[in-house]
């Protein structure tokens, strides 16, 4: 099957195909840096639910609790600096001069998301994941309509509530 | 309507280490497609292979594997995709 198809191609030359979209494809979206936003929180959550049974705790209960924090922070560790990284794709290479004239805040949106993943990252802080995705979600507004598309916040249906801002 | 079957070769390294340079890939284009499934879409004229990571509604979101080459993510509509990627050879 192989081999014939192979043969097939000697003669009749496929399509190219490409997976690198590095080129003005328009492929962008902020919907993942919404979703790690909420992750960032929920995992935020997480770790501040977390209760020990008493205040003397036997060895191999400590080791659960650290196991738990440690795996709990390391997601959160990622999906922090994910949301740096995709936020920063969009804004570097998809905004434009006339969005950044037309959005004049933009730039320091972008500055603020920066620094609030990285407090999130480095605190156990609630209030902060919280603006983190209340700005990421202002970043995804933005960019959609730079597109001319309106946009809906529809109920997320996470564990962290809240919502996702979609284009309609 | 599309023909059923479409041929395709990969010219670069974005779906590595599922699709390397070079590869040949046929694809069925009477399908809907599920979430992990290998496709290749048609956008402005270029096609693209990409992993379906989400549907949301009617749409898609497609990325590439590697994410050291790849790292952009799209929102795509289902009348894009030409195929799903079913075998290499």
């Amino acid at each position: 099957m192989k081999k014939l198809l192979r043969l097939i191609d000697k003669f009749f030359p496929p399509q190219t195909v490409f997976a690198h979209c590095d080129i003005p494809c328009g492929i962008y979206d902020p919907h993942e840096a919404q979703m790690a936003a909420h992750t960032v929180l929920r995992m935020t959550n997480m770790i501040s639910e977390l209760q020990a049974l008493s205040a003397e705790l036997p060895f191999e209960e400590r080791k659960r609790i650290i196991s738990q924090i440690a795996r709990l922070t390391k997601v959160k560790e990622e999906h922090a600096e994910f949301i740096k990284h995709q936020v920063r794709i969009i804004w570097g290479d998809y905004f434009k001069d006339e969005h950044i004239k037309k959005y004049k805040t933009l730039h320091q949106l972008v500055f603020r998301i920066m620094k609030q993943a990285s407090a999130a990252r480095q605190n156990v802080d609630i209030k902060a994941a919280n603006e983190l995705l209340g700005m990421v979600q202002q970043f995804a507004e933005i960019f959609w309509e730079t597109k001319g598309r309106k946009v809906q916040k529809v109920k997320s249906g996470y564990p962290t509530e809240g919502v996702i801002v979609l284009p309609k | 309507m599309r023909f059923p079957f479409s041929r395709f070769v990969v010219l670069d390294q974005s779906m590595e280490p599922a699709f390397f340079e070079g590869d040949h890939v046929l694809t069925f284009n009477w399908f809907k497609p599920k979430v992990g499934e290998a496709v290749v879409v048609g956008i402005k004229g270029r096609n693209l292979i990409k992993r379906v990571v989400k549907i949301i509604g009617a749409k898609f979101i497609i990325e590439g594997d590697n994410r050291k080459v790849s790292s952009r993510v799209g929102l795509i509509e289902a009348s894009k995709i030409i195929g799903k990627v079913i075998l290499k050879y």
